[in-house]
């Protein structure tokens, strides 16, 4: 259910209108305009014993809108009961329950918020991994503000916290299609030195002088300090995963001694290509990645539910075609309820495991989940 | 292009897969290493690193996974290896398996994969490295394979290097820890022979020392330095003893079937201070290298000794005791033998021998001897085999004799660690005892039964309100059962929430020691609620602390239903009766008011010089009021007396007087031709009289009344015959007596009956109620007198009646009430007032206002309570008239808001109330609202003028004085002047007298004025000064009661013992009875010059 901008009591009069029962939970995606008093909000959940975990995002979807202000809250029965993290840019971060038996997970699908400016994240993603890998599908994105301030954006009934995730396996089978369509310019160059989310080489050069040759020989504009994020979220970078969509970095900042600061680790001598976007390219991306959602084991179904996860710089960059996208989003999905529309999150990175494969943290990419 | 890109890839490949192995001597994380950068690289889903286990022979065992990535632990810790992979790497570096390879579904299947594949290395002689991808339904490519092999191969040489180095690191580390384990050994046994609490020596075979350890330096006193390479034998046994021990030693060696074998004997020792002690030698002969080696261990046995004296004094000493005890004791050995027994034992068990000739019997022997003593011979004995059986601690186990004896025993198994030693029994005669508790045992159950069975409610609780026991009518009463109820909070369970306060102040009581009794309302589970009176206590423990609380408890819910429907109906009855007086009220009001109005007209009309005609019409009229109000009244008057309404003054009033006047009234009644009136008064009554002379009026002018009705010749007397007389009462026998038509002697006891005449005919003749006597009998009786008639029919009829009187101790003579004063002396002091009249009545208004303007008064008039307030609230008044039922706002209202109003100026100021109705409830009401007086209708002009001046003088204006609350009764001043001391003082001198009282006219009003400036100033001295001046005067001038107040306030000033509002109260009160008196003196001197 999408709802405007509300006091708590409102929302907490719409969450009581859910009627949750045990064994339930309330999932509430803020937009980051207009949030109401979170901690009250908690309180006021907590007195009342509902189960529940959310984020702020930069900007909500529904439908086939992207909604700047307002909340959205879904209800899902759950096999793991919510769970936050905290302090995971630290590699002792602590909440992470112990899991013994994960044979009733295995029909599950994690959903995972997690504060997108924290670094390190890969630390965090792997011990996920190992903990619920063997059992369910992962699915989640970052949250947190456009202006790349880092604050509390993650809460639970454990409260609301900065450097954090919260975790919780609902009792819905998940298909996935992660696509991003950004087009390789130039590469392979292996990362010869990097350092958490800075590549400080690559092939044995100056990070920062090998992207600017290729970037400045393609765009013709001279890349310089002030101009360079403007220029660099149409060149990411892919990391490369045979068989699969590079998984992209997303340049941000020119670090010192000619380093190239991204949003996500780049570990040490991974092999890495400059990309470039392309509208169509992206856009068709997307129909792949709904296509690839709304199959299971190639035989297409009816979706119960439809979870976006698309990132926040892809609509910086397609601007006014993203409307688009969400149309082709929508288009994709079978609506005979208000239950079907398409909802999701504009994300600081996307967050889902390739396949059967391993848990991955995305830049500029669609992570489309369709619940069975 | 595509080509060169792609072995770009491989070639990145290789290195990144080569930058990641090596970089660690650590297997596992080695294998961490490779598989993360290998699994994320290719999109694979999992991979893992078999070993084979170079210690198995079975090859279901024979491999186990080393690491695998993820880490799932969890599902791969116990996986076994299927053998075919084995038997396929024996002959293959490697291989891969897709879906539909036959082998595919025999293999651990990671993560449930059912479309996909596995790529399968051989890790040289290591083991084998198995990868799984989901997303390569087809397998992996040749090339793909070709490939990995190329790095899997790096891992396989890394591997190799990490578990050489590995070996390498055991090996080292064992051959330490041998070593460590040598050292550790050595280093043992020196600690066992330092800290042996032996001293523990050695000696060649030349008996030369050559071991001497750390306990021996202690015992002896040398140290080792001092003692090795000496003899030992010099060292440590004193001289004298040489010889014996050297033959004591030799016959030791000789008769040692081995030398190695050590034995022990006992020696004297020496130590380097030249003590001696007592030590145990034991001594053991090494000759098995060749070198005789002597090691003895010595022993300072000098504590033992002393312990072992101990204990077998010790032994004596309970030995002594058991013999000695009231218990019968049997001790036995583990062998079962008897070891001990005593007296008492022999005596319970009715033994005729001494208790040492059971020594070293068998106990068993004693058991089958004595069974018979036992009601149950079997159990007897079973009990005792089987406590020795189980050789368990047993208590307090009852066994009855056949003498009717009853025996307690104890069983003490007797241990020293695990060894056991045998076992104690213990036998006490509990007879006496058990009897006792039997006794009491009965006692408890017969109070029992009484308790549970008993039709009262029982309930025992502890301190926190918890029930402990509740007896069957308890239960019943609250329709649970007992087992419902124990354990339960008894507040929580049946208390309705208005009863929780009173049963928590309850328990508070009962934890402070105190018993009560109290009702209380409670719920019974099936939710109707019941009443109880409960008599509850505390209970006591034996230390005599409070635990808690017992209660005994009789429902009292049918009483209370009772007592509830009482209470309605009384509420019923009591609403009847206030409507039925409220009717009465407003009739009397109704009534009586025209009917005022008419006498006080006839009243004025006689004034306007009417003539014969006129005035006999007027008479007419007058007498027809009266009789009319005559009847009202003696309505009201019955109902105010069956209401228990009627209230009686004690108030002193002149009796002579009452009698003498109200004789006068009767005379212009009677026909003077043919009827006499006779008084004939009985003059022992000298003081005035303390009664009720309105209700003694009512009497008497009731019966004289019937009388001149009665009567139409010869006489009508009234006569009083004091019966007697104390300081305190008089007893006054008042006969009326008439010549009338008389009683006839059947109906003496009817007539004073309600509605009784004595004949119906008289009735028509005679007219009347029937009430008078009635009410005469009533208000007598309620008087604490009593009424007779005496009568004979035709002759005449005497009424006679007794009453009681207070004495007032003052005479009549000395009376100066205002009541009494003499109309034309209050007119005089009316003169000039001003008044406020509220009266909505037209007649009544007229009626009031000719009056007082015949008083030289002057007057406004208000129609109604609001008209009221509008006039007080602009002009002053020196007394306001009110009616009492009025339209809009009625008098008690428009006072009590004139009162409470502080800005109104006639706050203080008397108010009189007019009523027609006379109700007690009006008269309460009246006062309630502030009204000083309280007059009831008609209004005679004498009788207004005298409330009026009793209230000018009692409750006069006191201007701006907010201070309702008198100080003490005697603080109202009525002024009055007496001049008697100056003209006594002046033999007469008039002019002298009418001087003095000039100058003091002249400068009072002066002295006055400063007394309230220097007073509300509060400067006491200069009002102690004025007062002080002025306190003669007053009494110059018979002014005593200001003199008097004088007086009181100089005493004040002096002592400064009161508060300063106190102060000024009285002070302004002076001012005032001085303001009042001014004008009184200067009639006075008028009077005089006239």
């Amino acid at each position: 259910m999408l709802l405007k901008p509300s006091s708590v009591s409102i929302l907490v009069e719409q969450i009581e209108s859910l009627h949750t029962a045990a064994g339930e939970v309330v999932i509430l995606l803020f937009a980051e305009q207009d949030t109401p008093d979170i901690p009250a909000l908690i309180e006021a959940l907590n007195a009342r014993k509902i189960h529940f975990f959310g984020g702020i995002f930069p900007a909500l979807i529904y439908g086939n809108q992207r909604i700047e202000a307002g909340c959205i809250l879904k209800k899902f029965k759950y096999l793991l009961p919510p769970f936050c993290v905290s302090g995971i840019t630290s590699a002792y971060f602590s909440g992470l329950p112990s899991v013994d038996d994960t044979e009733h997970l295995k029909n599950g699908t994690a959903i995972i918020l997690l504060d997108g400016l924290a670094n390190n994240l890969y630390h965090f993603l792997e011990t996920l991994n190992v903990l619920l890998g063997e059992s369910c599908s992962f699915i989640g994105g970052g949250a947190g503000s456009i202006s790349l301030q880092q604050s509390p954006c993650i809460f639970s009934s454990e409260g609301f916290l900065v450097d954090a995730a919260v975790v919780c396996v609902i009792d819905q089978q998940v298909s996935l299609g992660i696509r991003q369509g950004w087009e390789r310019l130039a590469g392979p160059f292996v990362a010869t030195k990097t350092a958490g989310n800075a590549i400080l080489q690559l092939n044995w050069r100056n990070a920062f002088d090998v992207y600017k040759d290729i970037v400045e020989k393609d765009s013709g504009i001279t890349l310089e300090q002030h101009n360079f994020g403007g220029i660099a979220q149409g060149y990411p970078f892919g990391i490369l995963r045979e068989k699969e969509d590079d998984i992209v970095r997303d340049p941000l900042t020119i670090g010192t001694n000619g380093s190239i600061v991204c949003i996500g680790e780049v570990p040490p001598n991974t092999v890495l290509y400059i990309l470039k976007g392309r509208p169509e390219a992206l856009l068709q991306a997307t129909q792949k990645a709904i296509s690839e959602s709304s199959e299971k084991d190639g035989i297409p179904f009816e979706a119960k539910g439809t979870f976006v996860v698309d990132c926040i710089t892809r609509t910086t960059f397609l601007n006014e075609q993203f409307a688009e996208e969400l149309n082709i989003i929508r288009n994709g999905v079978v609506i005979n309820s208000d239950e079907q529309e398409p909802y999701g999150i504009l994300s600081l990175g996307e967050i889902a495991s390739y396949g059967e494969g391993l848990l991955e943290l995305f830049n500029k990419t669609i992570v489309i989940g369709a619940f069975h | 292009m595509k080509t060169q890109v792609k072995i770009i890839q491989d070639i990145s490949l290789l290195y990144e897969l080569s930058l990641s192995v090596g970089s660690t001597l650590d297997p596992q994380d080695n294998c961490l290493q490779f598989l993360r950068t290998l699994i994320q690289r290719k999109s694979l889903s999992f991979g893992s690193v078999w070993l084979y286990d170079k210690t198995s022979t079975g090859p279901e065992t024979s491999c186990r996974i080393f690491y695998t990535y993820p880490n799932f632990r969890r599902t791969t810790s116990a996986v076994v290896c299927p053998t075919f992979i084995r038997d396929e790497l024996s002959s293959k570096p490697y291989f891969s398996l897709k879906s539909q390879t036959p082998h595919f579904g025999n293999t651990f299947q990671e993560k449930k994969i059912k479309d996909g594949s596995f790529a399968i290395f051989r890790l040289g002689d290591l083991g084998f490295l198995k990868l799984c991808a989901t997303n390569r339904p087809d397998g992996f490519s040749i090339l793909e394979m070709e490939q990995l092999k190329q790095v899997v191969d790096k891992l396989k040489v890394s591997l190799e290097g990490c578990f050489a180095h590995i070996q390498l690191k055991e090996e080292t580390e064992n051959r330490l820890t041998a070593q460590k384990a040598l050292e550790e050994s050595e280093n043992k046994l020196r600690r066992i022979i330092d800290s042996s609490l032996d001293a523990v020596v050695s000696a060649d075979e030349a008996g030369m020392a050559i071991e001497w350890n750390a306990q021996a330096e202690k015992m002896f006193g040398y140290t080792r330095h001092e003692v090795l390479g000496n003899r030992l034998l010099d060292m440590f046994i004193p001289e004298r003893h040489w010889h014996s021990f050297q033959t004591s030693f030799e016959e030791y060696l000789r008769t040692s079937d081995e030398h190695q074998i050590s034995r022990r004997f006992e020696t004297k020792c020496i130590r380097k201070d030249n003590t001696e002690f007592l030590a145990e030698l034991s001594i053991n002969v090494d000759i098995n290298k060749k070198n005789v080696l002597y090691v003895g261990f010595v022993r300072d046995i000098t504590e033992q000794r002393k312990a072992e004296k101990e204990l077998e004094q010790a032994h004596i000493r309970m030995e002594t005791l058991i013999s000695n005890l009231q218990s019968g004791i049997l001790l036995e050995g583990k062998d079962n033998k008897i070891a001990l027994a005593n007296q008492a034992f022999c005596n319970l068990f009715s033994f005729a021998i001494t208790p040492d000739s059971l020594i070293g019997l068998d106990g068993g022997l004693v058991v089958e001897q004595s069974k018979n003593l036992f009601t149950d011979p079997e159990a007897f004995s079973r009990g005792i085999e089987q406590a020795e059986k189980n050789k368990v601690l047993i208590t307090n186990d009852v066994v009855t004799m056949t003498n009717g004896k009853v025996l307690e025993r104890d069983y003490m198994p007797l241990a020293s660690g695990h060894e056991q030693l045998g076992h104690l029994w213990q036998y006490h005669d509990i007879t006496e005892r058990q009897n006792t508790e039997q006794a009491i045992r009965e006692n408890e159950e017969k109070y029992r039964d009484v308790l549970q069975n008993m039709d009262l409610g029982l309930l025992e609780v502890d301190l926190e309100d918890n029930i402990l026991r509740a007896n069957n009518a308890f239960c019943r009463i609250l329709g649970y059962t007992p087992e419902e109820l124990i354990g339960k909070n008894a507040g929580n369970t049946f208390l309705s929430p208005s009863s929780r306060k009173i049963i928590d102040d309850r328990l508070k009581e009962r934890k402070e020691n105190l018993s009560s009794v109290y009702e209380l309302q409670m719920k019974r589970k099936d939710g109707t609620l019941i009443w109880g009176l409960i008599s509850g206590a505390p209970t006591k423990n034996t230390q005599g602390q409070v635990n808690g609380s017992i209660g005994i408890q009789f429902d009292l819910t049918d009483r209370k239903k009772l007592e509830t429907e009482l209470a309605e109906a009384k509420q019923v009855a009591e609403r009847a009766r206030l409507a039925e007086r409220q009717f009465l009220t407003h009739m009397s009001h109704e009534i009586r008011t025209p009917i005022n109005a008419v006498i006080g007209m006839t009243h004025l009309l006689d004034t306007t010089y009417p003539d014969e005609t006129q005035r006999d019409y007027l008479n007419s009229l007058r007498f027809s009021a009266d009789s009319l109000l005559g009847i009202v009244d003696n309505i009201l008057d019955l109902s105010k007396i069956d209401a228990g309404e009627i209230e009686f003054e004690k108030k002193p009033f002149d009796l002579n007087y009452l009698l003498k006047s109200l004789m006068q009234s009767i005379q212009y009644k009677k026909d003077p031709n043919t009827l006499a009136i006779l008084e004939k008064i009985d003059p022992d009554v000298e003081n005035l009289v303390i009664g009720d002379p309105t209700r003694l009026n009512q009497i008497l002018t009731n019966l004289l009344g019937n009388a001149l009705k009665f009567t139409k010749k010869g006489e009508i007397a009234l006569q009083t015959t004091v019966l007697s007389k104390t300081e305190l009462e008089y007893h006054i026998e008042f006969r009326v007596h008439d010549t009338g038509i008389g009683i006839p002697e059947d109906k003496h006891e009817t007539i004073f009956e309600y509605f009784k005449q004595a004949d119906v005919q008289t009735n028509r003749i005679f007219g009347g109620t029937g009430l008078g006597l009635t009410i005469v009998k009533q208000l007598v009786e309620m008087m604490d007198g009593s009424i007779r008639v005496e009568s004979k029919l035709g002759i005449g009829s005497d009424f006679i009646f007794v009453l009681s009187f207070g004495n007032s101790g003052i005479p009549f003579a000395g009376m100066n009430a205002p009541g009494v004063l003499d109309g034309q002396q209050n007119k005089h002091l009316l003169k000039g007032l001003h008044f406020l009249i509220v009266e909505d009545n037209l007649l009544n208004q007229k009626l009031i206002c000719k009056t007082i303007e015949t008083w030289e008064c002057s007057f406004e008039l208000a129609r109604n309570g609001r008209e009221a307030l509008e006039k007080t609230a602009k002009s002053l008044f020196d007394l306001i008239l009110m009616d009492f039922h009025m339209p809009e706002l009625d008098g008690c209202e428009a006072t009590w808001a004139i009162r409470n109003d502080l800005q109104n100026p006639n706050r203080n100021v008397p108010i009189i109330a007019l009523t027609a109705a006379a109700m007690l409830d009006d008269k309460k009401r009246a006062f309630e609202a502030g009204m000083n007086s309280f007059l009831t209708k008609p209004i005679s002009p004498k009788n207004l003028q005298e409330h009026i001046l009793r209230a000018i003088l009692e409750f006069g204006r006191k201007d701006g004085s907010d201070t309702v609350n008198v100080i003490h009764p005697a603080s109202k001043i009525v002024s009055t002047v007496d001049l008697g001391y100056l003209l006594n003082l002046s033999n007469g001198d008039i002019l002298f007298v009418t001087e003095i009282i000039e100058s003091f006219l002249t400068e009072t009003p002066n002295y006055l004025k400063a007394l309230q400036v220097v007073a509300q100033k509060q400067e006491w001295d200069q009002c102690y000064f004025i007062v002080h001046r002025l306190k003669p005067n007053f009494d110059m001038f018979g002014m005593k009661l200001l003199a008097d107040k004088s007086a009181f306030l100089e005493e004040y000033f002096k002592k400064g013992s009161l508060a300063v509002d106190q102060l000024s109260e009285l002070i302004t009160q002076l001012i005032e009875g001085a303001n009042l008196a001014l004008p009184l003196l200067a009639q006075e001197k008028k009077a005089l010059l006239l």
